[in-house]
């Protein structure tokens, strides 16, 4: 194995270090251990009596639940937001929930439902960009919590993005309101007033000038107070999947269509494509003539894991949106959309598998008359143990996957107006933590970047009314942003 | 290497010995010259103070001093993911910047690059194998795989690493 390059790089540490530190270990600073530890036991004894002390000398407080929160911060509206039901991550109706008016103060906004900021009826002002920061400040949205007591981030995403987002709320002390959706819909979501709206969304395409230009919500907010409407917005990355097969394995290419018509639980029917039948495809060329004649055999990632529901998106949605009826109830009922589209069949013709080195050896390459869906990522670490590519189309490469030519891979976006960022730390947490989270799953395609530094970029996002189209720009603190407005 | 004379520890063997050791596993893990220099140091200072703890007969000396600097690479990575503050976006540095100072970096730098889209758990073992120069077997030991897992999976990452290099 020629791995002289790698020994090459190691090196002796160097002499001031080696010298530093060794006087260091021989200072008495670090003196003997058993003192340290006689130190460290004799502070933890003195700590618990200090706690125990201060829970005897405590007074009862008799449990408020989620009123607490807003009872904290008087408030003019008190008594009127406390009639109002408390929000629930649920999102039912009774998702309201008190809020504080207190700080939006001159503006004379009327606060309704989860907080949301009705702005109906307001003059707009004309006196140009005005400095947010006088909103920038603590605001309704610190005394907004969810039943549990934690403040509540709303976020709409695909679904197989929900276990992740929980994980991360759950880290950012957050509750997570998750609202599964398809990029029009998050979008439409983040924009919209009321109690069904979401602070952050996850896209799969970027947002587009028209829905830039009459995004409601927080974004309306400031735009009906004459202030920058802004997004701060994340290109994460890409997250895609392959098809591939043992190395060994002749190859022959599939579409989405025929995968879906493979793998679905259950398919249109042969006679009347809107009724739906259960799938009695066994063989591929019972799907296509031009197909082998070889029995469907598919390893994919275990149900219901977030790799499934990707796969679902990526692949099987693509299939089964072909027929026209199915694509329309992506509108009319996203529900039986995503019942069709999701499910796949159980009845041992295809094999959910976690998708491990051992797993290619001993199993894949065992069977080469199998198909397997993987992570990309997966994929490209260990080409030279697959077939390649076998979906339609561009092969599956960096390049294709950036060009949009690959079928199997979407970018990922993830948006919020940047009010929304700046009014509420936990969801400037959430948002950036999510990020991190996304880039560290593996779920994304990673560009080339040195894990030494945070590489996404954060773009502002704002419209240029001389160029009519969006321009972007990085994040930058408010007050360049008011500067240079006050240059134009 | 005889590091104990009559049941105490020789901390000068273990010095001279360790002290490259631990320091290479760092730079490998962390790509970066300052941070192994950093974390080295936070080993050989966890494990003195610590010393009257290690138990000869539970694992070698290196075996526990690698432990510390293991977990002591794990608290950094987390914490090296803790968020900046959006207001400090502006300090990043760009998809193009980066590219241009890629090529002006070092072959650490450049190995790190390469490495980024590599799981925790290969980075790991490159770190091991190549940092901390154990052979095939002590990596396996010390993260509970067989030997011939081991092998293969370096082996195939050096030839990703090479065929990109």
């Amino acid at each position: 194995m020629n791995d002289e390059f790698l020994h090459q790089l190691r090196k002796s540490p160097p002499p001031q270090f080696t010298s530093r530190l060794r006087n260091r270990l021989q200072s008495p600073a670090l003196g003997s251990p058993r003192r340290w530890y006689m130190l460290w036991i004799v502070a933890c004894v003195a700590g618990s009596a200090a706690v125990a002390a201060a829970l005897w000398m405590r007074p009862s407080v008799p449990d408020r639940g989620g009123v607490q929160a807003s009872r904290e911060i008087p408030s003019a509206t008190d008594s009127k937001g406390a009639e109002q039901p408390h929000e629930s991550p649920t999102g039912d109706a009774g998702r309201t929930g008190p809020v504080d008016t207190r700080r939006l103060a001159p503006a004379p906004a009327t606060v309704t439902g989860l907080g949301t900021i009705a702005t109906r009826g307001l003059p707009a002002r004309d006196n140009g960009p005005q400095p947010i920061a006088s909103f920038a400040e603590p605001s309704i949205d610190s005394v907004r919590a969810a039943p549990s007591g934690r403040p509540l981030v709303r976020f709409a995403a695909p679904a197989s993005a929900q276990a992740l987002a929980a994980k991360v709320a759950n880290n950012s002390l957050a509750e997570l309101y998750f609202e599964p959706a398809d990029s029009t819909t998050a979008i439409r979501l983040m924009c919209s007033d009321g109690p069904q709206g979401v602070d952050i969304a996850l896209t799969t395409r970027p947002m587009s000038v028209d829905e830039f230009r009459s995004c409601g919500g927080a974004a309306g907010f400031a735009r009906t107070m004459g202030y920058k409407v802004a997004f701060v917005a994340t290109e994460l990355g890409y997250y895609g999947a392959a098809v591939t097969a043992a190395k060994t394995a002749a190859t022959f290419r599939v579409s989405p269509r025929q995968l879906f018509l493979a793998l679905a639980a259950e398919v249109p029917g042969p006679l009347d494509a809107r009724r739906l039948i259960a799938n009695p495809n066994r063989n591929w060329n019972q799907i296509d003539p031009g197909l082998e004649s070889r029995e469907i055999a598919v390893f994919g990632p275990p149900r219901e894991s977030p790799a499934a529901m990707a796969m679902a998106e990526l692949l099987l949605e693509a299939g089964c949106d072909e027929w026209p009826w199915i694509r329309a109830l992506r509108t009319e009922n996203p529900q039986r959309h995503r019942k069709i589209c999701h499910s796949v069949r159980e009845d041992g013709l295809y094999t959910p598998e976690q998708p491990t080195d051992y797993f290619v050896t001993q199993t894949l390459w065992s069977e080469p008359s199998a198909l397997v869906i993987l992570d990309y990522n997966f994929f490209d670490a260990r080409r030279d143990q697959f077939a390649g590519s076998m979906l339609a189309g561009a092969d599956a490469k960096p390049a294709t996957i950036a060009a949009a030519t690959y079928e199997a891979a979407r970018p990922l976006y993830l948006y919020a107006p940047e009010l929304t960022l700046r009014r509420n730390n936990i969801r400037r947490v959430f948002y950036m933590e999510y990020a991190h989270a996304v880039r560290d799953s593996g779920y994304l395609l990673v560009p080339a970047a040195s894990p030494m530094q945070v590489q996404f970029e954060l773009l502002t996002l704002s419209f240029d009314e001389r160029g009519g189209r969006l321009s972007r720009e990085p994040f930058k603190e408010i007050d360049r942003i008011n500067n240079r407005s006050d240059r134009q | 290497m005889q590091w104990f004379q009559d049941e105490e520890l020789d901390w000068d063997a273990v010095y001279a010995e360790q002290l490259p050791r631990i320091y290479n596993y760092f730079r490998f893990r962390l790509g970066g010259e300052t941070e192994a220099e950093e974390l080295t140091a936070a080993t050989f200072e966890k494990a003195w103070r610590a010393r009257h703890r290690y138990r000869r007969d539970v694992a070698a000396f290196s075996t526990w001093l690698l432990r510390i600097a293991r977990n002591l690479a794990v608290d950094h990575l987390r914490s090296r993911r803790t968020l900046l503050p959006i207001d400090d976006a502006l300090e990043l540095v760009g998809e193009e910047d980066h590219a241009a100072l890629l090529e002006l970096t070092s072959d650490l730098a450049r190995l790190a690059k390469l490495t980024v889209a590599l799981s925790e758990r290969d980075r790991e073992l490159i770190a091991l194998k190549y940092g901390a120069s154990l052979t095939n077997r002590q990596i396996a030991r010390f993260c509970g795989l067989s030997e011939s897992n081991v092998g293969t999976i370096i082996h195939r990452l050096v030839q990703g690493l090479r065929a990109r290099w």
